[in-house]
């Protein structure tokens, strides 16, 4: 037996042979018999016996070890029963040789046989192993055409073993080689070996790409025999590999051409500190970092830059984009810490996205303003990619502080000029502690220059100068924070507290223009948070234009209520006049610049009033009252 | 300055301010010297108070809540009260000065006033309203002693204050010179006057009222 005779029994399907093997141990055995009655009763000087070889081979291909074994002993058997039966025991002449040598030959034959078998099986449970396999696997001989075909094949091409069998892969499947076919035949018979990939095609048309590799099989003598080709189909991920790269082009593209700056930062060492911050018991980040600059330093130190775009690398001035890689300190300093912490807080929140401002440095040492948008970009769980854009607001910002500035110093000019209006007032506010002060002292000295100095009335008087001393100063302090040029400073403020001071420094006007004020405090005082000086400018506005409104009618109808509400819609103040109201047509003009029902008046008041409630995050407005006069309202935020 | 003596009674000083600090700054020194002092907060709470009749002053700020100063003082005058009044301001101006002075202050001080300037002024009105008190005295004598007066002597006394002879008074009351001489000399007697010249000057001061 070769081996080119079991590669020809294993890639034979077996299917092809059952259908005439399952009689072949019966014509074997026929054969048998007429071998044994021929040696029996022929008298031919003839080895016949040595036909029976015929039978074990026959047995042995289409049977099992034990069958051949079997068969081998019976065939022992009869060769011996016909030699007793036609010789008796005589074993010396030539037949005794024939004899012998017809045992020799099954003897031989049975072995083989049955050596044969034992690869059979081998090369088929190989055959079988092959159509397991999902790869599309066949040979084909050295002149191309294809003498096996498995499983795998037939499902990713479409044709079965039999319509394969013979043909040319070039053609059945047309096979699109990236070299020329003679190179690949020149390597394998070079190597025994080649990889590559393939174009093919199905038989219902579809074009696949297939990773391919083939084997050269030898004979033993070395001499090249088939190519066993075995073919992976990778259309799917050559096609999602391509799918994917033109993605990841795609967002290369926008990440590098996008007008706005865009970091790609790791945040996997801050998901570790947030965990731990958790674990300690810390609910709210926020709060618990902007106790701890420490804290916010070291957790700025966990954050890694992996990326920038172009657009980043000119907006902080760097050569390119390795200066920006690495921790965040070179951009995020002291006065970046409020942006980082509100980062920080949404992801501890578990947040996927937040959006803020933040002043960062450039690398030339410029301080610029951005908003900036974070996106955990992929696994939001390790946070290993954090995608932060930022958008340069520096101009916005100047713009608009030169704005603020410039309301500011409107507001300043409108408080002076208001002072201006109130130096009747002011002055005999400052002058009436200095009289009170001047007349106690002078007092003091009669009283210590009487025969008996009475020491308890010049206590009395000297408690009172210290008292108006004070007194003064008070009034002048309030005076210089109104006439201050200062840029607003909103903090924490007790609404009763403003209203009680900008009436405080009307109150003598009011009574000049014999307006009677009251105040009406709501209790406890709404906390708000502002600039006292603007907000004590628009209350005092709010009065006085009361006592001017009343100027013509009768002294004892001339009422002014200051109130201070807690609201729904916030807190508020309200001040009410019972003068003759404000006509619709000058109502909706009333807060206009220049717009003044004054003979003497500018018309900046009310409108610069209005831009500081704004500026507060509220508004003020003018409210419909069923009783006679006009009722203004400043309505203001919370306090966070 | 002129400290009052202890038997008669202290002269009253009365303060309107609606500072409270001024008020009792100037009553301090109002009794350093030796003056009664009352204090009041507004103009309305000097009329609602009872006042002793004793030579007194009101030291009033010019600029008061409510009734103003000025006002204030054309109301006493108005009403008849004939209290000095010496005006404070904080801020005083010319038409106000002008005002107060017409309407018969005695003086008006700017705050802050020197002591001495307040005392002359409070010294000054008290010394003007003892004048008024004396002279409110003897015209009220002299009112009620032509009170006194039948309506006939009243005739004959405007008459012979004009300067008409006893004859002349006859013929123009359709009288005789006898009853018109026993009419004058009951107006001489009721009138307690001295001689002719005495009681014209009666005459004038009843008239001036």
């Amino acid at each position: 037996m070769t081996v080119e005779a079991t590669d020809k029994t294993y890639l034979a399907d077996p299917l092809d042979d059952r259908r005439w093997s399952r009689w072949i141990p019966y014509v074997a055995a026929l054969l048998a018999t007429a071998l044994f009655v021929f040696d029996t009763l022929s008298p031919m000087q003839f080895a016949i016996a040595v036909l029976y070889v015929v039978v074990i081979m026959m047995i042995a291909s289409t049977c099992g070890r034990r069958e051949v074994i079997v068969a081998a002993i019976a065939c022992v058997v009869l060769t011996v029963t016909s030699y007793v039966v036609v010789h008796g025991f005589h074993f010396e002449d030539s037949a005794w040789v024939r004899s012998m040598m017809s045992l020799s030959a099954i003897a031989i034959t049975t072995v083989l046989a049955l050596r044969n078998l034992s690869t059979v099986k081998v090369a088929q449970e190989r055959a079988r192993l092959l159509d397991l396999s999902h790869d599309a696997i066949f040979v084909h001989d050295l002149s191309g055409n294809i003498t096996y075909w498995n499983r795998g094949a037939e499902q990713l091409y479409g044709w079965s073993s039999d319509e394969a069998a013979g043909q040319q892969p070039r053609e059945l499947i047309r096979t699109v080689f990236p070299m020329s076919h003679e190179a690949i035949i020149a390597e394998i018979h070079q190597t025994g070996r080649w990889e590559g990939e393939l174009i093919q095609t199905t038989r219902d048309g579809r074009r696949l790409t297939v990773s391919s590799r083939w084997a050269l099989q030898r004979d033993d003598q070395d001499r090249p025999l088939a190519i066993l080709e075995t073919n992976t189909d990778v259309t799917e991920q050559k096609r999602a590999d391509a799918e994917l790269r033109r993605s990841e082009r795609r967002y290369r593209n926008i990440f590098d051409a996008a007008g706005v700056s865009i970091w790609e930062q790791d945040y996997s060492g801050i998901k570790k500190a947030i965990d731990a911050l958790r674990r300690d018991g810390v609910l709210d980040a926020r709060g618990y970092l902007e106790q701890r600059p420490d804290e916010i330093a070291r957790l700025k130190a966990l954050v890694r830059t992996m990326d920038v775009n172009d657009a980043t690398v000119e907006l902080f001035g760097a050569k390119d984009r390795s200066e920006l890689l690495g921790p965040i300190s070179t951009v995020v300093g002291a006065d970046g810490d409020a942006g980082f912490v509100e980062v920080i807080d949404a992801l501890f929140r578990g947040e996927t996205t937040t959006s803020s401002e933040a002043v960062l440095h450039t690398l030339a040492g410029d301080n610029i303003s951005v908003l900036f948008n974070m996106r955990l970009a992929s696994e939001p769980e390790v946070m290993n990619s954090v995608l932060i854009s930022m958008t340069d607001i520096t101009e916005r910002h100047r713009f608009q502080e030169a704005l603020d500035r410039a309301n500011s110093e409107l507001a300043h000019a409108a408080r002076v000029a208001t002072l201006g209006e109130l130096t009747a007032s002011i002055a005999h506010e400052v002058n009436q502690p200095l009289a009170a002060i001047v007349t106690n002292g002078e007092a003091c000295v009669r009283w210590l220059s009487r025969q008996e100095p009475d020491l308890g009335e010049i206590r009395a008087n000297l408690d009172r100068i210290i008292a108006n001393g004070n007194r003064a100063a008070e009034v002048i302090a309030r005076l210089r924070a109104m006439a201050k040029k200062t840029d607003p400073r909103y903090e924490p403020l007790s609404l009763n507290e403003v209203a009680e001071q900008a009436a405080a420094l009307v109150d003598r006007e009011l009574g000049i223009h014999g307006a009677q004020l009251t105040v009406d405090l709501a209790n406890p005082s709404p906390e708000i948070t502002g600039d006292r000086v603007q907000l004590q400018q628009v209350v005092l506005n709010l009065l006085l234009n009361a006592a001017q409104a009343m100027n013509g009618q009768p002294r004892d109808t001339r009422l002014i209520a200051l109130r201070t509400i807690d609201g729904q819609d916030g807190p508020m103040i309200e001040v009410s006049d019972t003068g003759p109201g404000l006509p619709p047509e000058i109502a909706s003009r009333i807060f206009e610049p220049f717009f003044t029902t004054k003979a003497n008046g500018m018309g900046m008041g009310l409108s610069i009033c209005r831009s500081i409630a704004a500026a507060h995050g509220g508004e003020l407005t003018t409210v419909e009252k069923s009783e006679p006069g006009s009722t203004f309202r400043l309505i203001l935020r919370n306090r966070q | 300055m002129k400290p009052a003596t202890t038997t008669a009674p202290n002269p009253l000083v009365l303060v309107v301010d609606d500072d409270a600090d001024i008020r009792d700054a100037l009553s301090s020194l109002f009794r350093s010297i030796g003056y009664d002092v009352k204090v009041f907060p507004s103009a309305a709470d000097v009329l609602t108070a009872s006042l002793p009749e004793t030579p007194s002053c009101l030291v009033l700020d010019v600029r008061l809540p409510g009734v103003s100063g000025l006002d204030f003082q054309t109301q006493l005058s108005r009403s008849g009260i004939n209290i000095p009044v010496i005006f404070m301001t904080g801020y005083g101006d010319i038409p106000m000065t002008v005002r107060g002075m017409k309407a018969g202050a005695v003086d008006f001080l700017a705050k802050p006033f020197r002591d001495q300037e307040m005392l002359d002024a409070v010294s000054t009105a008290l010394e003007k309203d003892r004048e008024r008190r004396a002279l409110d005295g003897v015209a009220s004598a002299l009112r009620s002693n032509h009170d006194t007066l039948t309506p006939r002597e009243r005739e004959v006394m405007a008459l012979v204050t004009k300067g008409l002879m006893n004859k002349q008074i006859a013929g123009e009351l359709g009288l005789s010179e006898i009853t018109v001489k026993i009419h004058r000399g009951n107006v001489m007697r009721k009138m307690n006057a001295r001689s002719l010249a005495d009681l014209v000057r009666m005459a004038e001061a009843l008239a001036g009222r």
